[in-house]
């Protein structure tokens, strides 16, 4: 079925690759237009302290300035928050506390940004210092201070996982392997800080234009603090550098779209780094204590875990990252026992939400440690292992609203990674040991089933006009991965045209239906399944047309190359063109609209292998990344580019993790302001042996077959690479990153030398 | 703060302008002469994005003054290629899979132009190194190496 496909499955150019290669495509940051304005936010520098005044009037007198505004001047609900819990504000009132540093308490547009910046100089605010709590255990602990007054306990968000009877399943254990693992606060480290424009647009409408990965979300969140209705608010994902879930909450559109409104003029916003590290939301830090019980024989009889979070000032997506964080906590494994409780803690630390994982490289990295752990004190090998105790199809997962309806493909994956990995290097020298590290997940993917947090539903638009080209309008946002040149290729391969013949409109709240975030490996999926029915409506109307010019039977047509065609007589045809022309003259619809949405499961599931080999130098503890494949079952990749990218893409990350990466916070203060200071993998700490491996088992309901691709590279590399280290030198790093510090220090309490 | 007179070539184009001694090249370029191909990523030299080959050497024009840049040649982005006449790198770049976001490639490239352009057969952990000075987070990097090596190539005159 697939065979005689165009562009599908093809190693297609990306749409945008030219106009990114010339540097011609104008990011969020780029934007410019007449009499635009310079906005710049005033930020609290304390981590925990009520706001006691803001004197605002020295900057308004100001030359330059155009509006400062504080949280007396917002017009609706000074309230937002990307789901169901809006505790956060858009500017901190008087009265009321901030919780983070960068909180934001006061708005500046002015002439220029130098102005802009003087005037925030001239604002004075009020502090009262209240004690600051960094520490998201002590934060649950009775009695601590509390962040939100109306939230006891500090208690941000929970969720439990049970099945079976856990003690039962410790009593049937042979062996328990009992480790407390505590990961590091991530850095989205996008390489363009968040930045738009708002402007009022010629149609009458509020249009912000910027990097964003819920337009739809974006307005509803800007009318309601605007007080305006949404049907006067246009949001636009701009092209923009990157966002793995750091550009989902409010950020900077909020504040435009304030300062436009208060203006009536175009308004810019482009953060400094610093700002960004500072005030988006982080991968959450977590503490998980778990045990692991198991036969002899290495059958797993009961899982334990208590996960403590850091959930930060704010909600943000805490709910569900502690949810998905505890579903990944049996993994791909049928465990008969399981207690899994998670909590996550407001602190005085910037704020935790969405990134690439959404829980899982917290969880997976914890999880798949254990696993090895328990391998070898078994002296089983992890392999044999895993597949002992790997969920069947038919079997229910752990987490509720999974099904398994595909075959399990994880052995696929872990062997397919390990033939691709090759023998392990022989290590370079004295002082240095070579280990290999396995790490597998089945890693969930959103197929828009769940009744909650606005993921049902995805429309799409798809117009043939009248020259025979093609628009595409699609709700999902372009942040780099390709889900534009996606949507062109269905699109393309549907409507049997050319590739330059079709236009994707992304990311528009205008131009497109509800498509829900871009997030959680979804828009393939949801979107794809969109555009897919939009066009099969389309060509419908192709065909039936066409029908009736060749006055032949439109179960004996086939569309391909532009034209329209009797499958077994290809020269009696008719251009498409031709056929779009003539419905448009005679009035008929060329447009398709499609609503896709999924009943058969809340989210879909997949698996996937890392496999790492590293070398340790046991004189410095450095720890060198020499091959990392990364096995994944995608269903089908429907652009072999795209897929690779995001594969090795995540790899990387998955790399700092592992070994660098720490946005940590004292005393609510965060050190690091810079990538100076947080240092993301570059090109020469790329692994000699990086690759990607496509195990492809198709997914029913999925377009073409396909599953996802976005955030797993980085879920399995983390734990492959610690277990790696533990194979080399036999330390097991509980606290990554495993720098060479902690690497030294573990190998000298291990008794090495 | 003092006006200055500057009189430099930007790809190809002599240009004269006066300008505040604390401005830097990078906002000379991106709002002055509207070559917004090269990108502000940071401010502070960290990530690249700003790279542009001046004298053929690369620079992050976060870091140049605009002062500086007076009576030198300066080649961004913009000069580096046309939709109709792209250079090998460029092109490279297209066919491999090396650009995602995108946000970085005006730098990556012009870094892998500096390199090239002084040493045509540089070795993989060469590129690695040359390119080092150039963050990217989507990619992984493996692309962009490939597409640099494919790109010695072609100009090596192999076929891309």
């Amino acid at each position: 079925m697939t065979a005689d496909l165009r562009y599908i499955g093809q190693r297609v150019k990306r749409i945008d690759g030219l106009d990114k290669a010339l540097g011609s495509v104008r990011f969020a940051s780029d934007l410019d237009f007449a009499g635009m304005l310079h906005g710049k936010t005033l930020r609290s520098p304390i981590p925990h302290a009520r706001v006691l005044k803001v004197d605002t009037s020295r900057a308004l007198q100001l030359p330059g300035v155009e509006a400062v505004l504080t949280a007396k001047d917002i017009p609706g609900e000074n309230r937002h928050g990307i789901y169901y819990v809006h505790d956060e504000r858009a500017l901190a009132p008087e009265g009321d506390k901030v919780r983070y540093v960068g909180e934001p308490v006061a708005l500046v547009a002015a002439t220029s940004e130098k102005v802009a910046v003087e005037a925030l100089n001239l604002i004075v605010v009020e502090y009262q210092e209240l004690p600051v709590v960094s520490d998201p255990v002590e934060a649950l602990r009775p009695g601590a201070v509390l962040i939100h007054e109306d939230k006891p306990g500090n208690v941000c968000a929970s969720s439990e996982l049970l099945k079976g009877d856990v003690e039962k399943g410790f009593s049937e254990a042979e062996v328990i392997i009992e480790n407390t693992f505590h990961l590091p606060r991530q850095e989205h480290a996008f390489l363009e800080p968040e930045a738009g424009v708002a402007l009022p647009d010629p149609l009458g409408l509020l249009t912000v234009y910027a990097h964003c990965q819920e337009p739809g979300r974006a307005r509803h969140l800007i009318a309601a603090v605007l007080g305006m209705p949404e049907s006067k608010i246009r949001v636009v994902s701009v092209p923009g550098g990157g966002a793995f879930g750091g550009k989902w909450d409010a950020s900077l559109f909020i504040h435009l779209a304030l300062l436009c409104r208060q203006t009536g003029r175009p308004v810019r916003m482009a953060w400094s780094r610093e700002e960004s590290i500072f005030c988006h939301p982080k991968r959450h830090p977590a503490r998980i204590e778990y045990r692991m019980g198991a036969t002899r024989e290495g059958k797993i009889t009961a899982i334990q875990a208590l996960i403590v979070a850091d959930g930060g000032a704010y909600t943000s997506a805490s709910a569900a990252v502690i949810r998905v964080m505890g579903s990944y906590i049996a993994g791909p494994y049928n465990v008969p026992h399981i207690k899994v409780e998670g909590k996550v803690a407001f602190t005085n630390n910037p704020i935790s939400g969405a990134m690439r994982g959404f829980g899982g490289p917290q969880a997976v990295t914890a999880t798949e440690g254990q696993v090895d752990a328990l391998a070898r004190q078994l002296g089983i090998d992890p392999v044999e292992l895993r597949a002992k105790n790997l969920l069947k199809q038919g079997e229910t997962p752990a987490m509720a609203g999974l099904i398994l309806d595909g075959r399990v493909t994880l052995l696929d994956t872990v062997h397919s990674g390990l033939k691709k990995a090759g023998p392990l290097q022989k290590p370079s020298g004295a002082h240095k040991k070579t280990g290999r590290g396995l790490a597998c997940s089945m890693p969930i993917f959103d197929i828009g089933g769940l009744s909650a947090y606005h993921r049902k539903g995805t429309g799409a638009g798809v117009e043939l006009l009248s020259d025979g080209s093609v628009v595409v309008f699609s709700g999902a946002c372009e942040l780099g991965t390709g889900i534009s040149t996606v949507l062109a290729q269905i699109a393309a391969e549907e409507l049997g045209i050319g590739l330059e013949r079709v236009s994707v409109i992304c990311g528009d709240s205008l131009a497109a239906p509800k498509a829900g975030p871009t997030v959680a490996s979804r828009s393939t999926y949801t979107a794809g399944n969109a555009v897919r029915l939009a066009a099969q409506q389309v060509k419908a109307t192709v065909i039936e047309k066409a029908s009736s010019i060749l006055e032949a039977p439109s179960a004996i047509l086939k569309v391909a190359e532009g034209r329209v065609f009797v499958e077994e007589l290809p020269d009696r045809m008719v251009l498409l063109r031709e056929v779009a022309a003539a419905c448009f003259e005679e009035g008929t619809s060329l447009r398709g609209d499609s609503w896709f949405s999924s009943s058969h499961a809340a989210f879909g599931q997949t698996f996937m292998t890392t496999v790492a080999d590293v070398e340790v130098d046991t004189e410095t503890g450095e720890v060198t990344v020499l091959n990392v494949v990364a096995a994944h079952d995608i269903g089908k990749a429907l652009n072999p580019l795209n897929t690779r990218g995001q594969l090795l893409g995540g790899a990387l990350q998955g790399i700092g993790y592992a070994l660098q990466e720490d946005l940590s916070a004292e005393n609510g203060v965060v050190r690091k302001e810079s990538f100076s200071e947080y240092i993301i993998l570059s090109s020469a700490d790329m692994p000699p042996g990086l690759q990607d491996v496509v195990v492809e088992e198709p997914y029913a309901t999925g377009p073409y077959g396909a599953k996802a691709v976005g955030e797993h590279g980085m879920v399995t590399a983390p734990p492959a690479i610690l277990n790696a280290i533990c194979d080399a030198v036999g330390i097991r790093i509980l606290n990554p990153p495993a720098t060479p510090d902690k690497v030294l220090r573990a190998l000298k309490e291990a008794g090495h030398r | 703060m003092s006006r200055h007179a500057i009189d430099f070539r930007v790809n190809g184009r002599r240009v004269n302008l006066e300008v505040d001694s604390s401005e830097r090249l990078l906002d000379v370029l991106r709002w002055r002469l509207g070559l917004t191909g090269t990108k502000d990523g940071c401010g502070k030299g960290d990530c690249g994005a700003c790279t542009v080959i001046m004298d053929g050497q690369t620079f992050n024009a976060c870091l140049v003054l605009a002062v500086q840049a007076d009576g030198r040649d300066v080649i961004t982005i913009e000069g580096l290629g046309q939709a109709d006449n792209l250079h090998p790198l460029q092109e490279a770049f297209i066919e491999y899979g090396a650009i995602q976001c995108g946000f970085c490639t005006p730098g990556m490239l012009l870094a892998a132009k500096a390199l090239l352009d002084r040493n045509p057969h540089p070795s993989r952990e060469e590129i690695q190194w040359a390119l080092s000075g150039n963050l990217c987070r989507c990619t992984g990097y493996l692309q962009i190496v490939e597409a640099v090596e494919a790109a010695a190539e072609a100009l090596r005159g192999g076929r891309l």
